[in-house]
Parts: structure tokens; C-alpha cells; sequence
């Protein structure tokens, strides 16, 4: 899939590890991923969000890019932030990306395929009935999708592998 | 001190307005602060801000004695990693406070999990503000469960970005 890095890590300083880009939009879903992120340890990671803010949350020598924050309602704004992810994916060339949400995760997720990169959606845990409009829009390009909730991801036939709370 | 949050985006007029009737009818503004979002309707009896920065909410986390907010994920979280006690009113979509009832459903699935107040009404809200002590909470232990469901996601997302999960 990937092809071009090894992919075994055992602790010591690899220098193909796996190039990651770990992106989510500011607030409740940045929160989430933030507290995933030990999950990229071994990992070359370029975290991205829409807020310069939570730079203040991450270590200080974390790579951070960030894209404009845009909601369905701003077409604009949206169509901009699609195209700084697009030249943010372009950029970094990622073998896998991984995103909580929600827009900025969807176009990242979108892109994945331009630079082969392996895509993991997980979907907020704020959708404990069912998956995320971004989170359906998502299952269709993404690798792999989990939901937080296993009623949610029994019903949405994704997969649920444990959750942030 | 009581600190009221809605989230930087969406106003929530129906909280900050049951908070700044009690506020009133309860002589206990001056222990309120309200951060109200970019378009809120201002309260009259207590001290509110529009938006404020990460390490402002952090700060108001801390020296408060109850969070009462709006039921967003990453507001629940943060105040239940500091260990403050929460109780949130969920956005309605009906009453165009969000664009479906997502909140709802947070506030049914977190409320069984952890320790939290869920007002649905106005007379639920103001019994937790009228029992909540004046003082403020002394330095408090996370509130978050054992991290076994954390830690089983940390793996699963550490294997994929590894390419071990197939």
C-alpha cells in the first residue's frame, strides 16, 4: 500500500517512520485528537487544525500547519480551507493521515488518494447515534472508519475500537 | 464562582438568559462569569465575555465551583479532566440552537458514564446553581475513567499509522 517506508518500529530512532498528518478542526474535535496523539509516537507527525491556539496544547517543538475555519454555512471560506488542505496534503505527501473531524479531516480524507496515503476516520464522540454528516461523507474514501459508540458502529457497519472517554 | 460557557461558536440565548434570571433572583451575579459566543444576547446580572482564548477557559475552569455550559464535547472534557464539576443543558434543534439534537444524545450517553448534571429545564438548572456553595472548589483530581477504552483507541490508531492493522 504505502510501499516506500518500513514500517517496524521498535522504540528506536527510525528513519522511515511512517510520515503522518493528524488534522482536526479547533474546538471539540481537536480536543479529542490531542488526547489521542501518543497513538503517533514513532511516527513523523504535522499536526493541523483551524485555530493557531492549540499550538499552546502541543509540545513545543510539534509541527503544526493551520487552515482557515469554515463551516457549511460560508461557502467561501469552505471552498479556501478545501484548497489549503489540498496543498497542505500536497506538501507534507503522507503515507497516512488520520483526522477526528470534521471538515478539514473530510477534504484531508478526500485527498488521501492523490498521494496514496492511507486514511483513518474517527468519528467524534459527540455522534452517539449515528455517524457525523462529514462521518458519512467520509466512509466512502476513507480506509478505515470508527465510530466511538459500538450501537453507532454496529449500525453504520464501521468499526469501534475503544473511545476518548 | 460559577462559570457559563456556550462554545465560541453558536450563541445559546436559552441558557444565558435561565443564568441571568437566577442570577437575579438569587442576589448571586457577581459569582457568575458568562462567556456568551460571538452572537449571544448579553445578560444583564452578570460579568460575560463574547469568546475567550484557550488559556483564558482553562484559567475559568479552575477557580470555578461548577462549569454550567452547553453539551460540546470538547467543553465536557476539559472541564472533567480538571476535575470541576459540570452540568450542561443540551442545544435543541428545534429551537435552532444547533443543526440536529447531537447534544442530546451526548448528554443521555456521558450522563450514565460519568458524574455530571443534565438540566433539560430551566427549574433542573437553577436546583444545581442553588446548591452550588460560594467558595471556591479547592484544586480537584481529574474526573475522566481509567483510560482503557483511551488506550485500546491509541493502539488501534498507533497500528494503522504503522500499517500493522491489517
Amino acid at each position: 500500500m504505502t510501499g516506500s517506508h518500513e514500517s517496524s518500529t521498535h522504540g528506536k530512532p527510525n528513519v522511515a517512520a511512517p510520515r503522518v498528518l493528524a488534522i482536526a478542526s479547533a474546538g471539540g474535535h481537536w480536543e479529542q485528537l490531542r488526547r489521542l496523539s501518543e497513538a503517533f509516537e514513532g511516527c513523523d507527525v504535522r499536526f493541523a487544525s483551524t485555530n493557531a491556539e492549540v499550538r499552546e496544547q502541543l509540545p513545543p517543538n510539534a509541527k503544526l500547519s493551520i487552515v482557515l475555519d469554515a463551516n457549511a454555512w460560508t461557502k467561501f471560506k469552505m471552498a479556501a480551507m478545501m484548497l489549503q488542505v489540498l496543498l497542505l496534503v500536497l506538501r507534507v505527501r503522507p503515507d497516512v493521515i488520520v483526522t477526528t473531524g470534521a471538515a478539514p479531516g473530510y477534504f484531508a480524507v478526500r485527498f488521501a488518494k492523490l498521494v496514496r496515503a492511507r486514511s483513518l476516520w474517527v468519528d467524534s464522540i459527540a455522534n452517539a447515534e449515528e455517524l457525523s454528516r462529514s462521518g458519512r461523507l467520509a466512509k466512502q474514501h476513507a480506509t478505515r472508519v470508527a465510530s466511538q459508540w459500538e450501537h453507532v458502529a454496529e449500525r453504520e457497519d464501521v468499526l469501534h475500537r475503544g473511545a476518548v472517554l | 464562582m460559577i462559570f457559563l460557557t456556550v462554545g465560541m461558536q453558536l450563541p445559546f440565548d436559552r441558557l444565558v438568559s435561565a443564568v441571568d434570571r437566577w442570577a437575579e433572583r438569587s442576589g448571586r451575579g457577581d459569582e457568575v462569569f458568562a462567556q456568551i459566543g460571538p452572537d449571544g444576547a448579553p445578560p444583564i446580572h452578570v460579568n460575560f465575555a463574547r469568546k475567550m482564548t484557550g488559556a483564558e477557559f482553562r484559567d475559568r475552569l479552575d477557580a470555578c465551583s461548577l462549569m454550567v455550559a452547553h453539551a460540546g464535547i470538547g467543553t465536557i472534557t476539559q472541564a472533567l479532566e480538571r476535575g470541576v464539576p459540570v452540568c450542561v443543558m443540551p442545544r435543541r434543534a428545534s429551537l435552532g440552537e444547533h443543526r440536529n439534537d447531537h447534544q442530546v444524545a451526548t448528554c443521555a450517553e456521558l450522563g450514565r458514564r460519568y458524574p455530571m448534571h443534565v438540566a433539560e429545564t430551566d427549574d433542573q438548572l437553577f436546583a444545581v446553581l442553588d446548591a452550588t456553595p460560594r467558595e471556591p472548589a479547592p484544586r480537584r483530581a481529574s474526573l475522566l475513567k481509567p483510560p482503557e477504552s483511551r488506550q485500546r483507541l491509541v493502539a488501534f490508531i498507533r497500528d494503522f499509522c504503522q500499517g500493522r492493522d491489517a
